[in-house]
């Protein structure tokens, strides 16, 4: 590995000025997805910023009208293992847990993950489903955008120089709302997901008032599947469930990669946008892939 | 009371638990350097010029080399064929190929001067599919090296057979034919290959290297510096994982190289994308074509197989020509005709893995076993134990078997798994359905083949084994310390095995094939006999017995039954030397009778491994997943020697089977490959082990083996695949994926593929 200095500022305003100043410069904190950029040498900055000597950025705090604000400096493990989101939000836990390895998942943190803008990744997809927002924020101002906004397409995100994502913000869930994630790979246990689906919904006495379904990992960026305003008002049917099934599958622009072949993913999508629409219709809590 | 078949506490397991060993890389020597090397972009590619003189400017490069370097040199090496050259010379074979090595102060000045080498190259024609790399007008990978009868890049021909195939086929009920594919796998070995070599004033090159084959290593560093010997030092220390990845010289020459041009000792250790340059399983297609009677009597069995050997042979040929034996498994069938090739192609080279050339055919013709089963609607584990060999059977290279035991390991796993007898599958839903499978495998040791050991008895009553064995975590260590310590009525703590060390340490062909129990522990027995026997004499003189009367028992020599009338050590060196001290030394070298010649008769291996698994999986059959439930494997290892450290072995074993069954592939775009890290090539993890895992060892002692052991390490691999592969497809109502890993992808494809033929 090349060798490259590094600065450890204390504070996200300091940092911000230090990649401002830097345009070369990379932001490091977990290190999981950079380091082994560099080590790849597909990377080779001059500086690095290390932001894990920050205090402050990993706090995870729930209001019940702003809802619930994690410091990108919370680690993917600190998210899994929150009595806060484990409580409001069990399904952005439930993606947490399924990353990678537990050494991965000490180290590498949330803001990392969506800054790397990996399409292979879980966080992203739940994130999508819970309408979460990101909060940037550079020396001059702090801007919030949606997650969907914020990530481009694969390892593009709407990141300007000397910006950093500072916090996730994901609006309260509407009451009763309730919903799971699916991590399916193809290898390993531990690989990265050939495909996922989340899928949230508030159904009240057997119909579905609002249906919240994104799938990740099958194309350059998550994606919220528009044929989930289907179940707007409707009683989840066996017939309703495969019509939405099988257009989360026709929506999607899957990519071949080692994990799978674009229409290997396209079926898959279509099995587990089914299942994950039958369980919540069954109101079953456990789900498995 | 004797030491065989005890769980002694493993030699240097503290060590390892505590993280106090030492091995390669963590040695430091004065002045040490740091090696790094600029490898081929291309699969195939002339190398039109090359200038290093900028990296040489670099400050703090102390050594460049490059084909120009070569001089006075034999720059080619190989284990049987000399066909890999210390750096690229006219051609680049392969992806990763070194075309120039650095030796610098630090890493990073390593790394930066390889970015400075300016290589032009002409890109080639590459042959990069086995099928089409063994056809004639195919480019050629190693011009002079190839079988020109066979064609293409054949490199050799190998044939094994019995009866006659044509009338077999004709008398056969029914004939079933396959092609089932096997991709290339890694071994995983945790330490990469690392070697650091430096040069004594005096000329003698000293290296120190992670090698299971030290001895054949020295002959072959010895003879591309054109030195005896005595002049080249190969020391091994703890290896940190082998699997038959450390096998040969890889990087040992061009380490060697550097260093003598730099002055300096130079370490060099490999990243994990190079280890992937550096070796693997052999990729293979094999054809297979079985024609059996209605009652389930194999009758007739064709098998073809193509061994891909990447770039450069290593043991490609005699692995190769091993396989042709095996390609039919441990059954009797009349009519035989088994044929490999071991072929070149523009991919890294391949070699030795656990289980090398076994798996292979073993996919192939366990797969077509149970096919044959579900033909004749008969229990797959009845047609097994209908065709396997038996005590006393004849093989297809004329030998008689003896100590054969896989009929009972492969009754052992189905009892262990459950086996009822019914192949068909049983349904937890509409989706997700579960079925169990069986397999059997055979496997040769290297034949023949020689091993040499010395023992140094100290006056006190202290031993020391000095043997090229390396331990690279099977235990080699402990099992032959228990060997002698037996031999010597001594404790285990008495007894120190060395690390091999070629200036003290005698010859071994190597500590692969599984052979160093049944070698090197034999060697060390009839090397300890010459000990007893000087002990016996001079203790029948002192106690005035006649020798057939002694015995040694408890650190002593007494008259049989008498230990009133006994000799301590030290009284026995005092009565061979006047006074309690001095060495006595035995030494023995074993050399296995056999071999096979070109008609593929005569004795195939001085042992034979005969193992068994089983395995039970739950598919779901829309998504493809598979997830394995149980495993149970079994394996003939003669006697336990340290039946903890057996078990161990064959956990290992089973579950990198389980990987190269479901997940594990090493994968190239025309030579390129594409997966040469452990993000994108991923070994199952701790949650794909199997809830239930048993491992069980069949003792059917072998009259050559010490203590009727037989070398027992990847046995329980081969058949681990095709166990996994044959629950698939019970599961699936015979339903059969027959390319390697099985991947979901290729479950749906095949479902989908049937339920279009009905």
């Amino acid at each position: 590995m090349r060798k490259f200095d590094l600065i450890e500022p204390k504070s996200l305003a300091e940092a911000c000025a230090l990649l401002g100043n830097h345009p070369d410069a990379k932001a490091v904190a977990g290190g999981t997805a950079l380091l082994t950029i560099i080590k790849q040498g597909l990377l080779l900055p001059k500086l690095l910023v290390n932001l894990k000597k920050i205090i402050d950025g990993s706090a995870i705090t729930f209001d019940p009208v702003q809802g619930l604000r994690i410091g990108a400096l919370a680690t993917i493990n600190e998210i899994e293992t929150s009595e806060i989101v484990n409580r409001h939000y069990p399904a952005l836990a439930e993606a947490c847990h399924v990353v990678a390895n537990i050494r991965i998942r000490n180290m590498a943190t949330i803001g990392g993950n969506l800054c790397h803008g990996d399409y292979q990744s879980d966080p992203p997809t739940v994130l999508a489903a819970l309408d979460a927002c990101v909060e940037v924020m550079s020396a001059a101002n702090v801007r919030q955008l949606a997650l969907t906004d914020f990530q481009l397409g694969s390892y593009e995100t709407a990141l300007q120089p000397g910006e950093l994502l500072s916090a996730v913000v994901i609006p309260p869930l509407p009451a009763g709302m309730s919903g799971h994630y699916v991590k399916f790979t193809t290898g390993s246990s531990e690989e990265r997901p050939c495909a996922g689906v989340a899928a949230l919904a508030r159904i009240d006495g057997g119909v579905c008032r609002e249906l919240r379904l994104a799938v990740g990992a099958v194309s350059a960026k998550p994606s919220r599947i528009t044929a989930e305003a289907l179940a707007k008002d409707k009683i989840l049917t066996a017939d309703l469930i495969t019509t939405i099934a099988a257009e989360a599958a026709r929506a999607i622009d899957p990519i071949d990669d080692v994990r799978g072949s674009a229409d290997y993913k396209r079926h898959l999508v279509g099995v587990l946008t089914r299942r994950a629409l039958e369980q919540l219709a069954n109101g079953k809590t456990e789900m498995k892939s | 009371m004797t030491l065989v078949g005890t769980n002694v506490e493993m030699v240097g397991g503290r060590a390892k638990v505590a993280g106090a060993v030492t091995y390669v890389a963590d040695m430091e020597f004065a002045g040490q350097l740091y090696a790094k090397a600029l490898r081929s972009p291309y699969p195939h590619a002339k190398l039109l010029r090359i200038d290093a003189s900028k990296a040489a400017a670099l400050p703090g490069v102390r050594a460049v080399v490059t084909r120009d370097d070569l001089a006075g040199l034999n720059p080619y090496f190989g284990t049987g064929v000399e066909d890999q050259p210390v750096l690229v010379i006219d051609k680049a074979r392969c992806v990763g190929d070194i075309i120039a090595a650095v030796a610098a102060d630090s890493k990073e000045i390593a790394e930066e001067a390889i970015t400075l080498i300016e290589a032009d190259y002409e890109e080639l024609p590459a042959a990069t599919d086995i099928l089409e790399a063994a056809k004639p007008g195919a480019p050629l990978v190693q011009e002079r090296h190839v079988d020109k009868n066979a064609g293409g890049n054949i490199h050799g021909v190998y044939r094994a057979a019995s009866g006659d195939i044509e009338q077999g086929f004709k008398e056969s009920d029914e004939i079933i034919e396959n092609i089932y594919h096997i991709p290339p796998v890694q071994h995983g070995h945790i330490e990469p290959h690392v070697v650091t070599a430096l040069w004594e004033p005096s000329g003698k090159l000293v290296v120190h290297t992670p090698s299971q084959t030290p001895s054949p290593l020295q002959e072959q560093i010895a003879k591309v510096f054109q030195m005896p010997l005595n002049r080249v030092r190969v020391i091994v220390p703890f290896i940190g994982g082998g699997y038959g990845g450390k096998n040969h010289a890889r990087i040992e020459p061009v380490v060697a190289l550097l260093a003598r041009k730099a002055r300096r000792p130079v370490q060099w250790i490999l990243t994990r994308e190079e280890v992937f340059y550096t070796g693997r399983r052999f990729g293979a297609v094999v054809k297979i074509k079985t024609g059996f009677k209605r009652d389930g009597r194999l009758w007739a069995r064709k098998v073809e197989a193509w061994y891909d050997m990447g770039a450069y042979a290593l043991s490609g040929p005699a692995n190769t020509k091993n396989a042709a034996i095996i390609a039919g498994g441990p059954y009797n069938i009349p009519h035989r005709d088994y044929t490999t090739y071991a072929v070149y192609t523009n991919l890294p080279p391949a070699g030795p893995y656990r289980g090398v050339g076994a798996s292979h055919v073993c996919w192939a013709y366990e797969s077509d076993l149970d096919d044959i089963a579900r033909r004749c609607k008969l229990d797959p584990l009845e047609v097994r134990l209908k065709n396997l060999i038996q005590e006393n059977d004849r093989f297809i290279t004329g030998e008689t078997m003896i100590s054969v035991g896989v009929s009972e390991c492969v009754k052992q796993v189905a009892q262990s798994i459950g086996w009822n007898g019914i192949a068909e599958q049983e349904k937890r839903s509409d989706t997700i359905v579960r079925g169990k499978g069986l397999a059997v495998a055979i496997k040769s040791t290297s034949t023949p083949s020689t091993s040499a050991a010395s023992v140094r008895l100290n006056a006190d009553g202290s031993a020391i084994l000095l043997t090229s064995t390396s331990d690279m975590g099977q235990g080699a260590q402990t099992a032959l310390a228990q060997i002698v310590a037996d031999e010597l009525a001594l404790p285990f703590e008495r007894i120190t095995v060395t690390f091999p060390d070629s200036d003290i340490t005698p010859y071994d062909k190597s500590t692969s094939s599984s052979r160093a129990t049944f070698h090197m522990g034999k060697a060390a027995q009839l090397a300890v006999g010459q000990i007893r026997e000087q002990l016996f004499q001079a203790g029948a003189k002192a106690l005035e017995a006649r020798i057939e009367d002694l015995e040694l028992r408890d650190s002593r020599l007494q008259v049989r039954g008498v230990p009133e009338r006994s000799l301590t050590y030290p009284q026995l060196f005092k009565a061979i030397y006047g006074e309690a001290a001095g060495s006595l030394f035995g030494s023995h070298t074993l050399r296995t009778e056999g071999g096979i010649d070109a008609q593929g008769h005569g004795k195939g291996s001085s042992f034979w491994f005969y193992s068994a698994a089983g395995a039970e999986v739950e598919v779901d059959t829309e998504t493809g997943k598979v997830r394995v439930l149980q495993v149970a494997s079994a394996v003939d290892v003669g006697k336990a020697v340290h039946p903890i450290q057996c078990g161990l072995q064959n956990d290992g074993s089973a579950l990198a089977g389980l990987g190269s069954a479901l997940v594990e592939e090493m994968r190239y775009d025309n030579g390129q490959p594409i997966n040469s890290s452990f993000l994108d090539y991923l070994l199952p993890s701790m949650l794909d082990h199997p809830g239930e895992f048993n491992s069980m060892l069949v003792e059917t002692p072998h009259p050559d083996g010490p203590c009727g052991a037989k070398g027992m390490g990847e046995a329980a691999l081969p058949p681990m695949a095709p166990a996994i592969g044959n629950a698939i497809a019970n599961a699936l109502s015979g339903v059969r994926v027959r390319d390697l890993p099985v991947k979901p992808h290729k479950i749906v494809a095949a479902l989908s593929n049937a339920k279009e033929r009905r």
